[in-house]
């Protein structure tokens, strides 16, 4: 498990550390940073995917994980020297140091200093036991799905989740990673029961039925919703939700998450309904709970709040619940009349409260509210004053 | 049909007087304004009022609660609350017109003093014209010590000044004032139901107890804002089912009828809130 992420001079941080956890989440307005401990993390394995890292070429900042562009554009704004640094930290004392020379205009920097006392293949964010979920996952407008032997022989279900039906379509039937995570509706242990046991709770009755054709190398999803004993005609993925097909690839990964796997999930509330978004925050900290390290970036009150809960829960010792020490939550802002961010770790007590929350910490609701019921809402009270 | 409005007052001192037991903490008040908006948002035929500047006073002193985070802030879900049951701000609603005065009588020194509370002239006003229709919650309150009711004298420009009692309610006897207190509401049976539970037309539910009791039930029943419906809990039928009573939509003689809901239905039928309350 990675213990803490410490970066130097990317995008909008001179120097930051980030403590993971079990579960992490990354909040924060548009533009502050919170994706940038994410890329590192995906610059680092690609690099090494590619053959490029740690010798022979060095951080290779276009590829198939993510596309930062050339040097300048990796560089901070504010950076206090010519070396860029991705230093990570895992539970088992193991230390990646990796540190690389700025060069303005190229698309791989060179390697400065390297230092690693365990073969890079045997931890996750190198090897298999890794999965990726970009903000921007494949849209259900589409008949087929594209298939893909090898990675779904892996376990990775695509950056966009591409290979979701296909990996669905090979392996429905074997069982999910964990008993915790199976969803008290689900008849088995089985993916597909689960998975379509998750998916109901964002949409009631609701099954998917993947399927690979071998000669087009492709995957088709078609949906049925239940009642009772009925069953609805195949509805193609255009045809019914779109957050359904848009949802599927993170319940498929938080379901088939080892121990020590990494999951890196960008924004899975979207096209989700709120009380959607809360069953997914609920599955991520199960899967956590599980020892899968869940890293998420989320613009969502929705998935905070049911993290909270979760804790709330765990402090009660409930179900679906995670304890609060397993969690770690950071808000990314602005530093005051400056380019660079800085990480706010948010404290959460044992029942899952937060107390001094930054500003603008998913506070619109609290301002929103107030203001319609005229609580502290200056203009009003100077009117009738 | 005049609908009844309680005023939701924090102030407990009324000329200078404490007229409502023993000051309570911040918790305490806090705690109370849950219970008190918990239950009227099971009244929805009585209009809320509160006033903002004192809930702006009560975050003042909420030290240890003013920076917790929106879920658990209790300003922020008192102020929700309030949203959600239709509540206004009497800064903000125009009740106080020129011209009109508000007065407190004291019948010991036989002396008036003005009212000068936005949220007290507001009730003023409205009993001038309605009398128990209207009425103040006390936040905080656990007993009165010296009186259970407020004269208050509303003078008008060129026009005879009117007495009136405007009642301070204890939270813990505002269930039972509504109750008693609101303006009836008028049953107007539906025949398809029929009667002990027999007589319903084919596809209707059932009215499972007599119409004379459905009747003398609808006093008790509550609801919720927005809903059409309202429900009482009859202990006495197959060991305890619900009886809705749905509005019969006229709009001069607000009347109901009612019809039992089987226990299968009960979770389609009935809000899970007022399941809850029930149980």
């Amino acid at each position: 498990m990675i213990k803490s992420v410490n970066i130097k001079n990317i995008k909008g941080f001179i120097s930051q550390k980030a403590d993971l956890n079990n579960l992490t989440l990354f909040a924060g307005l548009n533009g502050m940073g919170k994706s940038t401990f994410i890329q590192s993390m995906l610059l680092l394995r690609q690099s090494y995917l590619s053959g490029r890292f740690p010798s022979k070429g060095g951080l290779l900042l276009n590829g198939d994980l993510t596309t930062i562009g050339i040097g300048k554009d990796l560089f901070a704004f504010d950076a206090d020297s010519d070396e860029i640094a991705i230093n990570i930290d895992f539970d088992n004392d193991t230390n990646l140091l990796s540190s690389f020379n700025y060069d303005a205009s190229s698309d791989t920097l060179p390697v400065k200093n390297f230092n690693c006392i365990t073969t890079l293949e045997d931890i996750s964010l190198f090897n298999n036991n890794f999965q990726y979920l970009h903000a921007e996952r494949l849209s259900p407008e589409r008949d087929f799905f594209p298939g893909s032997l090898t990675n779904v022989k892996n376990g990775f279900l695509g950056k966009n989740g591409q290979f979701t039906a296909h990996y669905l379509a090979e392996n429905q039937r074997k069982d999910i990673a964990n008993e915790t995570l199976k969803h008290p509706t689900a008849k088995t242990l089985t993916l597909l029961d689960n998975v379509d046991a998750w998916l109901g709770e964002l949409s009631p009755g609701i099954k998917v039925r993947p399927q690979y054709t071998q000669q087009l190398n492709s995957s088709t999803l078609t949906y049925n919703f239940t009642k009772g004993d009925e069953i609805s005609e195949d509805v193609k993925p255009a045809n019914v939700g779109f957050g359904l097909t848009y949802i599927l690839p993170v319940i498929t990964a938080l379901l088939i998450a080892k121990p020590d796997d990494i999951v890196i999930i960008e924004n899975p509330e979207s096209h989700i309904h709120p009380s959607g978004q809360s069953s997914i925050a609920k599955l991520c900290c199960l899967s956590a709970l599980t020892g899968a390290q869940i890293v998420i970036e989320t613009h969502s009150d929705h998935i905070i709040n049911g993290v909270l809960l979760s804790i709330k829960r765990g402090f009660y010792k409930l179900d679906n619940s995670i304890p609060q020490n397993k969690v770690a939550m950071y808000f990314i802002e602005r530093i005051e009349n400056s380019f660079s961010s800085t990480i706010k770790p948010i404290v959460i007590n044992e029942q899952g409260r937060i107390k001094n929350a930054p500003l603008n910490f998913f506070d619109q609701f609290a301002k929103d509210i107030k203001e319609m019921m005229n609580v502290n809402n200056e203009s009003i009270h100077k009117q009738t004053s | 049909m005049s609908t009844m409005k309680v005023f939701i007052n924090k102030r407990l001192k009324i000329d200078n007087s404490n007229w409502a037991g023993n000051t309570p903490t911040t918790t305490e008040l806090v705690n109370n304004i849950f219970q008190i908006l918990d239950e009227l948002k099971f009244h929805p035929d009585v209009d809320v009022y509160y006033n903002s500047s004192e809930l702006n006073k009560l975050e003042a002193n909420l030290l240890d609660s003013i920076n917790d985070y929106a879920l658990t802030n209790e300003i922020i879900n008192i102020a929700a609350l309030l949203n959600s049951i239709y509540a206004d701000d009497v800064i903000e609603t125009n009740f106080i017109v020129e011209n009109e005065r508000y007065f407190y009588w004291n019948v010991n020194t036989i002396t008036t003093t003005e009212i000068t509370t936005s949220l007290i002239a507001a009730a003023a006003k409205c009993i001038a014209n309605e009398n128990n229709q209207t009425f103040l919650v006390s936040v905080g309150a656990s007993e009165f010590l010296s009186r259970n009711i407020i004269p208050v004298i509303t003078e008008k420009y060129n026009e005879l000044p009117i007495l009136r009692n405007l009642n301070p309610i204890l939270s813990t006897s505002m269930h039972t004032y509504i109750t008693e207190n609101r303006t009836q509401r008028v049953y107007d049976h539906n025949p398809k139901h029929g009667e002990n539970g027999h007589n319903a037309h084919v596809g209707a539910s059932k009215l499972y107890c007599s119409i004379a009791e459905a009747e003398g039930l609808l006093k008790y029943a509550i609801g919720l804002r927005g809903l059409d419906e309202l429900f009482y809990f009859d202990r006495d039928r197959k060991g305890g089912m619900f009886l809705k009573y749905r509005y019969n939509g006229d709009q001069i003689n607000i009347s109901y009828h009612a019809f039992h809901i089987e226990l299968n239905d009960e979770h389609e039928e009935v809000p899970i809130e007022i399941r809850r309350k029930f149980r």
